[in-house]
């Protein structure tokens, strides 16, 4: 063991990003102040994000907090402040970093919000500064939208982000839940900043960076180790570890497979600006592998759009 | 992307299931599975990451209630091998308790002696593993180290204090590996 770092304010991390052209390791993830007498499976649990640059070495450059106030908060009825950090990508080019935020923020959402997560997207510089936020939501569907752990890439420009819901919303289209039987879809989105009026699907909102620079609380690297942030230590009795000889047994599995899923992607899909029924034949869809003999069975009602 | 599923329009039944999707990067459909091991089902996909020379994905998760360790093509979804880890004295009566995140890292081609390795950790009972196996047609583990813990509270509270998330290799030094995760 080179080096084991602890943080106070990180109960769980949710997602890790590299730098490929420095020694920089960016982690990020929640902390539940209150984990000692949450109740499993802690979804009521109070939340904060935490972020964390830090070098291969151990050195922690810096830690930030984010959260926000949770605009039914009734911590008495179990209502609380919930903010988690679920995404964290590194861009070597820009020498930016960014999150994926699930958050129940006041004050980054719409006025009109209430107890359920929205997705927002923050971008910062290396030293932690905000330079882009975008909330993204359902717009009147109270679902929560989950973020999935390791959920944010990026390629280029672009952002990817999965997690899961009960339905979605978009200015397209809309699937609802049933109010008996709900079921979470997972999704994954594509985002990019600054391309209005050309990719108005999502309901998104960009914040003010000052005001979504005020939900962040950061902690310098002289100031992490006096205020107890955190601690690295590189004493190997810190981590009691123990070596076991034929402690477990691998074989290979010569009767494994994977076999395709049966219905797989919402059709329209949620982007989708337009639909059209090209025959009268129903489409393949999942297990409902039917016929489709476009020649033999349709009515001549169909054509192209590109 | 990986998880798992409990709705049978989706895998075969109500049980669950893990699945994996790709998608291209415009968000068209490439290719998903769910997974067995003979008659089991994989019940959960936890981690997945690109193997070192990223040819492949290596893929963490639980098949009839043991620790998988899944390498696949990228392209199609295809198995390259499928593992399974079990502990050395299980019994038919054994009642060990596994849980896996998104500790996987495959080391394609080692810095020190050219070998394929597996790396991953997962919680067995009350204790996080933490491991090196040799990837082939047979695998071996190399070496296993396990996580005391420091009260008896930690030790009685398995799913809530530790969760081997990732494992990751440092870009910059092959000899560095990163665990991250709660401990």
């Amino acid at each position: 063991m080179r080096w084991y770092a602890r943080f106070e304010y990180l109960t769980k991390v949710q997602a890790y990003s590299q730098a490929t052209n420095d020694d920089s390791l960016y982690l990020c993830g929640d902390y539940q102040p209150n984990w000692s007498t949450d109740s499993d499976p802690f979804q009521i649990s109070e939340y904060k994000g935490g972020i964390v640059r830090m070098k291969n070495d151990g050195t922690i450059k810096w830690f930030i907090q984010f959260d926000g106030t949770n605009p039914k908060l009734d911590v008495a009825n179990g209502i609380n402040n919930q903010d988690r950090c679920m995404g964290i990508t590194y861009d070597s080019q820009s020498s930016q970093l960014s999150v994926l935020l699930q958050t129940k923020a006041s004050q980054l959402r719409d006025k009109n919000k209430g107890n359920f997560y929205d997705t927002a997207l923050m971008v910062l510089d290396q030293t932690g500064n905000v330079k882009r936020t975008v909330v993204i939501t359902q717009a009147t569907l109270a679902y929560d939208m989950y973020s999935t752990s390791q959920g944010l890439i990026q390629v280029g420009e672009r952002f990817y982000f999965a997690g899961h819901s009960y339905g979605y919303k978009t200015a397209f289209n809309e699937q609802r839940a049933s109010t008996t039987t709900p079921f979470y879809d997972s999704y994954v989105y594509k985002y990019q900043f600054d391309r209005e009026g050309i990719y108005k699907c999502l309901f998104e909102a960009e914040i003010d960076n000052s005001v979504a620079g005020r939900r962040l609380k950061m902690w310098s690297e002289s100031s992490i180790g006096q205020q107890g942030v955190a601690s690295v230590s590189t004493r190997q009795s810190d981590v009691k570890v123990v070596q076991q000889n034929k402690y477990f047994v691998p074989y290979t599995s010569r009767y494994s497979g994977g076999f395709p899923l049966l219905d797989t992607m919402r059709i329209p899909r949620p982007c989708a600006y337009k639909s059209m029924n090209m025959t009268t034949v129903r489409y393949y869809r999942g297990q409902n592998d039917l016929t489709y003999d476009i020649y033999r069975e349709n009515e001549g009602t169909t054509f192209s759009l590109m | 992307m990986g998880g798992n599923t409990t709705s049978e329009d989706f895998a075969p039944s109500k049980s669950s299931h893990g699945f994996m999707f790709a998608l291209d990067l415009d968000g068209n459909w490439k290719w998903g599975n769910f997974f067995y091991n003979v008659s089991y089902a994989v019940t959960q996909i936890s981690g997945c990451q690109m193997a070192s020379d990223g040819k492949s994905i290596s893929v963490l998760g639980l098949g009839n209630t043991q620790p998988v360790l899944m390498s696949m093509n990228t392209k199609d979804g295809t198995f390259q091998s499928f593992i399974s880890l079990e502990y050395w004295n299980t019994t038919t009566s054994s009642d060990i308790k596994f849980k896996t995140q998104g500790a996987i890292y495959n080391d394609v081609v080692d810095y020190y002696d050219d070998q394929n390795y597996y790396y991953t950790s997962f919680i067995m009972d009350d204790k996080l593993e933490l491991l090196r196996m040799r990837n082939g047609a047979t695998p071996t583990i190399d070496w296993t180290y396990e996580f005391i813990d420091f009260t008896a509270a930690e030790a009685t509270d398995i799913f809530r204090q530790k969760d081997p998330a990732f494992i990751t290799s440092d870009p910059r030094d092959e000899q560095v590996l990163y665990l991250i995760g709660r401990y």
